[in-house]
């Protein structure tokens, strides 16, 4: 009888764990944005199609933003995040090492550098545009108290 | 016959009158009393500045108490102090630039932001505000479980003050 070799099975590419998937979308879906606004504000009449990848980039990540933003403007204790955002974006925010999970009462949420870098590409691109009328919902859903 | 006036080091070793160790040649003082000289170690001083300066001379002996580690790490703790009540306060939340020079000492954020342990923020409007970053984030949780686990040792209460107050 010969040594009939076992069928081995395809390797499957190695999926990336949920926590650097979650980063790597949000970065992601920032860079289309920035690709994409341009491409709109030359011409938003044209684009309707583009308008609506735009704001469905935007509307994806917001509450993910609105955890960032409200650790970063310091209202970051426990109670507060609770009461201001999205309990799954926080859990998502801290398996995405975006936010450092407290220590304590007195030592409470803070942000880390790759969160700092991803609210401040987020904050250099809608900054500017916050008083635009298509922007605006986006600026206050994020930054609003 | 005028004998010179002020301190005089030793031309010759001999044992100290204070600890008893021998003194080598030149590092003693002499001094002459009613039985004849003595030769004894310096006293301790303070050389250098206030900050980074250090004591110097004394008997070996003192310098064995000097040489405390939990001293030195108390010392190190307190010449820091004004720059961990910079992560502190960040830390709690309180990272506005009002808050701030409300709170800290000028130097001490600048010092932290000179050396990357926080973030100016990004534009005129002081937006985002003032961030730890991660090494400041590593510094002032260490500090935090060094000093809670000493809360009972007398010093490091004083410290803990210090830092968290307001």
């Amino acid at each position: 009888m010969t040594n009939v070799p076992r069928p081995v099975a395809a390797e499957e590419p190695c999926p990336l764990s949920g926590r650097r998937q979650a980063a790597a979308a949000l970065s992601n879906s920032l860079a289309q944005f920035a690709e994409l606004v341009e491409l709109y504000e030359a011409k938003p009449e044209k684009h309707a199609a583009t308008r609506v990848r735009l704001f469905g980039l935007l509307s994806v990540g917001s509450r993910v933003y609105r955890v960032l933003w409200l650790v970063a403007t310091g209202i970051n204790r426990p109670f507060l995040l609770e009461w201001h955002a999205e309990p799954c974006a926080l859990e998502l925010a801290i398996d995405a090492r975006l936010v450092a999970a407290p220590l304590s009462e007195e030592f409470p949420y803070l942000i880390t550098d790759a969160g700092r870098h991803t609210i401040n590409w987020w904050y250099q691109l809608i900054s500017p545009r916050r008083e635009h009328r298509d922007f605006k919902p986006f600026w206050e859903a994020v930054t609003l108290r | 016959m005028v004998r010179k006036q002020g301190a005089r080091a030793n031309a010759r070793p001999a044992p100290c009158a204070r600890c008893g160790k021998t003194v080598p040649a030149g590092e003693g003082i002499v001094s002459f009393g009613r039985d004849g000289a003595t030769v004894k170690h310096p006293r301790p001083q303070w050389i250098g500045s206030l900050i980074s300066g250090s004591w110097a001379g004394g008997c070996p002996t003192d310098q064995v108490a000097v040489a405390d580690p939990m001293a030195e790490l108390l010392g190190e703790l307190l010449r820091n102090s004004q720059l961990h009540r910079v992560l502190w306060v960040v830390a709690s939340g309180r990272n506005r630039y009002d808050d701030l020079i409300l709170f800290c000492d000028a130097n001490a954020v600048e010092q932290a932001i000179t050396s990357a342990l926080i973030v100016e923020p990004l534009d005129d409007d002081l937006l985002p505000p003032y961030h730890l970053t991660d090494a400041g984030r590593n510094l002032i949780t260490r500090w935090r479980r060094e000093v809670q686990a000493r809360l009972d040792t007398e010093g490091f209460r004083a410290v803990w003050e210090a830092v968290t107050a307001g």
